[in-house]
């Protein structure tokens, strides 16, 4: 019983806005831009794409901007765990008959620096008005404070100590070393990590995913009409989505098991593989203590298990499970997720140049952390 | 967080409840940049989430104070103090219990 349904679903065109620190180009712009990119990588035209989601801007004002065909079906999404979010939708729409090609896009701009929050200048991202001032009364305003507090927990409960999170930095700057998309590129050793400051003890500035203005655009459509395509074809073999609590991370009744191991559970239902078939795994780094959490939500390594799999190479290039073989989001920039699929497409397609993993046939990817999280499996085709 | 039904029993007759205080330390960060200019002059501080004594899981996000770092310990018994953060808006924070 593997839970799947409807038609099998491909990913055939993948492509990125020229992506960098505020470019001044706006949403509209990086979404133009990553979709003919996307739509080129493919082979395809504007007018074969018959659906459309982003998060971030309107698919429906995309899919005009660029002469989509009539869209057959649409959604804008809202608060969820990143890119899976729309990707995952565009995969059901398809498998359901409900469209035939869609773009699923990720459109983000690089947020206000701190000195401009610091004066004032901008309120991020509240969607509840009456919660906040729970939080805010105290001095709790960033995503960073609930990753300190996410961290401080895991720390206590794994006994993991701030020497993995450093090899985990040292490992991602290494791959992003050999990635012409990155845009923090220069070695990094464990030592200058612990020397960098902390923004939310134990949390540090290098632990953080580095924002900057992104447009990601990914293309699914059936496997059928992906054999007929440019590209080696790559199938969405499984997908979850889970959500345990409402947006106050910082409320959770347990931090370290959180919505990544519910949805590993989802996603390891819904497939005959199983984590030991993983040859890549492409996993949320918004702060790194997020990829640690889906390390063990996926079963890539075990319960309390990841600081020990990171400190004994597991995550290189040549170890257990190659992960965030891009750089991750802390060095790619925040492509809210976008990256982790595209690069865990690139894998599967043999196109990963001197960061290819060998024999690469079956590669997940994930976003999300704390009250919401989503997976996708990817294999060759 | 308040909400206008009990998840737990599905009721819509919900009233605040006096507490004891009490609570013990869920986790906690030391937060060292200012997110907003109130806090400017007052960072470093500790953000906590702390566990009131009258139920497992009943988490309330709070400030830890009158505490030296080495002395914080996830797990420590706290007791509830007050603060007055503008001039008739008093807000609670948690220090260490003092032994019975």
């Amino acid at each position: 019983m593997n839970g799947r349904s409807g038609r099998r679903v491909a990913i055939v065109g993948v492509g990125y806005s020229d992506v960098g620190r505020s470019t001044g180009k706006g949403e509209r712009h990086h979404a133009a831009q990553a979709a003919t990119r996307a739509l080129e990588d493919a082979g395809l035209q504007a007018h074969d794409i018959d659906g459309a989601t982003t998060w971030g801007g309107d698919a429906t004002d995309f899919a005009w901007m660029l002469g989509f065909d009539r869209l057959r079906w649409s959604l804008n999404v809202g608060v969820s765990p990143a890119f899976i979010t729309p990707a995952y939708h565009a995969a059901l729409a398809i498998a359901a008959g409900h469209a035939e090609t869609v773009m699923a896009f990720r459109v983000m701009m690089q947020q206000p620096p701190a000195s401009v929050l610091a004066a004032g200048g901008a309120m991020l991202g509240e969607p509840n008005i009456l919660d906040a001032q729970f939080r805010w009364s105290f001095g709790n305003f960033s995503p960073t404070q609930w990753a300190g507090l996410l961290m401080q927990r895991y720390m206590h409960e794994t006994g993991a100590t701030e020497d993995a999170f450093a090899t985990f930095a040292e490992v991602q700057r290494s791959y992003a070393a050999l990635n012409d998309d990155a845009l923090i590129r220069a070695p990094l050793s464990a030592d200058e990590f612990l020397a960098a400051p902390y923004v939310t003890e134990p949390v540090r500035i290098l632990d953080c995913d580095y924002p900057c203005d992104a447009g990601s655009a990914v293309i699914f459509t059936t496997e059928e009409r992906a054999r007929d395509l440019r590209q080696p074809v790559v199938l969405v073999d499984a997908s979850a989505i889970s959500a345990i609590h409402d947006m106050n991370f910082e409320l959770m009744p347990d931090m370290v098991r959180t919505a990544p191991a519910h949805c590993g559970e989802l996603l390891w239902e819904r497939t005959d593989l199983t984590p030991a078939d993983v040859d890549t795994a492409h996993l949320y780094d918004g702060f790194s203590i997020v990829t640690l959490q889906w390390l063990e939500g996926l079963g890539l390594c075990p319960p309390g298990g990841a600081a020990d799999f990171v400190l004994d190479g597991g995550t290189r290039l040549d170890g257990a499970v190659p992960t965030n073989t891009d750089g991750g989001a802390i060095n790619v920039g925040r492509r809210h997720g976008a990256n982790f699929c595209i690069e865990a497409v690139r894998q599967l397609r043999g196109q990963c140049g001197a960061r290819q993993v060998g024999g690469a046939d079956v590669s997940v990817w994930a976003n999300g952390v704390g009250p919401f999280a989503g997976a996708m499996l990817l294999t060759r085709g | 967080m308040p909400r206008p039904v009990c998840r737990w029993c599905g009721s819509f007759d919900l009233a605040p409840e006096r507490v004891s205080g009490r609570a013990t330390l869920y986790s906690w960060t030391r937060t060292f940049k200012a997110f907003h200019p109130y806090f400017v002059d007052k960072i470093p501080y500790v953000l906590a989430t702390v566990t009131l004594a009258e139920q497992d899981g009943l988490q309330l996000q709070t400030n830890l104070v009158d505490v030296a770092e080495a002395d914080v310990a996830i797990g420590m018994e706290l007791e509830v103090d007050f603060r007055e953060l503008t001039p008739g808006y008093v807000i609670p924070v948690f220090r260490p219990a003092v032994a019975e």
